[in-house]
């Protein structure tokens, strides 16, 4: 074999960068599962607007929706008719077919009211700590939503 | 009791005449439901055509500024300034603001170069004009401004790529551009409105948030001398229609056929 000390020093060298990542991570424990924490008011309120389930897979597809549902139809509030009433679609002019299958997750709040479609209003009225609820999830993942660098977070109280 | 054909005769002409006179006073009545719907309603206000006067001659100094502060506090606008704290032009964001005749009105002022002192050393207040035909929709080339069925030249912040087509495309610099993170320049953010991010552009939305809750806008209700009038152009009744008939009114560079929806009485 020829130049075999350039060629064994090389593959060692490049084994060594392929497997940088596991070797110096190795030892290090997982990093902490991610603990969202509800604040009070979202607790005692008891349930979200979309069921929990619904919630934890598809709130970005919710927010999704509401911000096109606001911006661009004008249509501010969710189709939650007040009493509880089965949930009718308001002011919908070309079918927005992802909305009618999330309105069978939605939940009637404690006064089957309706709500504003607002983040900022709405959303972290409730869930009045970005830090430990929606960071704590999104950190984990390693994900970074650009709503925030709009979207006003609510003060974190020490 | 007989029911003779003279009794017949007269009941039908009866019914006649109030059948045919139905959509007279229909319209009569109408006029006067239409005025009194026009006012804004809490829950959702709608209409055809928003449309604001301003009555310039009311219009006082003090009352530009605290029109000016209540849009920009409510919308999070921010006050760029220069490190010597002078306004830094070139950066500038603003949804209202004021200037004098001629820099708002170019047209008038060349075809009247001989103006009042009172009107050559007024400011007047200046926003995004709503237009029938806005210039701005038409070259966005995401959609991100459009124009929403009331009227309103709304833009979606989501989809804006900072592109600038629209400042370009808008003829009275009703744009403005974020060069960098506005909010440092953000005196008090209002934690009910998002601000903007780097790269957008933002103008004047007449306060559709504030229109879904039946509120007039922030300026509006800022000067309370009712110098400011805002309202349905579509209804008769309505505030800026009555207004409408009793002035002459101008608007801003109307040769270009933008179709401005905002008027001025000088």
């Amino acid at each position: 074999m020829y130049d075999s000390g350039k060629i064994i020093t090389g593959l060692v060298i490049a084994i060594v960068i392929l497997t940088f990542p596991f070797w110096w991570n190795m030892g290090s424990a997982m990093p902490p599962a991610p603990d969202p924490k509800l604040a009070d008011k979202a607790k005692a309120a008891g349930q979200c607007i979309y069921s929990k389930a619904y919630m934890k897979t598809s709130h970005m597809q919710v927010l999704d929706d509401w911000r096109n549902m606001v911006v661009r139809d004008g249509v501010r509030y969710t189709l939650l008719q007040p009493g509880g009433d089965p949930i009718e679609m308001q002011v919908i002019k070309e079918g927005r077919s992802r909305l009618m299958a999330a309105t069978n997750h939605l939940q009637l709040g404690a006064k089957g009211s309706q709500y504003e479609m607002s983040l900022q209003n709405t959303c972290m009225d409730c869930h009045s700590s970005k830090k430990e609820f929606c960071d704590q999830c999104h950190n984990y993942a390693s994900v970074s939503p650009f709503c925030w660098d709009c979207h006003v977070e609510p003060e974190e109280k020490k | 009791m007989g029911f003779d054909r003279r009794d017949f005769l007269k009941i039908a002409g009866i019914t006649a005449v109030s059948l045919g006179a139905k959509p007279a006073l229909d319209a009569v009545l109408g006029d006067t439901a239409q005025a009194e719907t026009q006012a804004l309603r809490p829950g959702v206000s709608k209409a055809e055509t928003w449309a604001m006067v301003i009555d310039t001659r009311k219009l006082t100094e003090e009352d530009i500024h605290k029109a000016i502060e209540a849009c920009h506090s409510e919308h999070n606008v921010p006050d760029i300034r220069l490190p010597n704290h002078e306004v830094n032009i070139k950066e500038e964001v603003k949804w209202l603001w004021a200037d004098q005749f001629d820099h708002v009105f170019p047209d008038h002022s060349q075809a009247f170069p001989y103006l009042s002192e009172e009107v050559e050393e007024k400011q007047f207040l200046a926003l995004c004009n709503h237009c029938t035909e806005p210039p701005c929709v038409r070259v966005c080339p995401t959609k991100a401004t459009f124009k929403r069925p009331d009227g309103i030249v709304m833009m979606d912040m989501h989809r804006c790529i900072g592109c600038r087509f629209c400042m370009a495309g808008c003829p009275y610099g009703s744009r403005s551009f974020n060069w960098g993170d506005p909010r440092p320049w953000i005196r008090k953010v209002n934690p009910k409105y998002p601000t903007r991010m780097k790269g957008v552009v933002e103008k004047c939305n007449f306060c559709a948030e504030r229109l879904a809750k039946g509120q007039f806008p922030a300026c509006v209700e800022a000067v309370e001398s009712g110098a400011l009038v805002f309202g349905d152009l579509s209804q008769p009744g309505s505030a800026v229609r009555d207004l409408l008939r009793k002035h002459n009114v101008i608007r801003r560079k109307p040769s270009l056929g933008t179709g401005p929806n905002v008027y001025y009485i000088i």
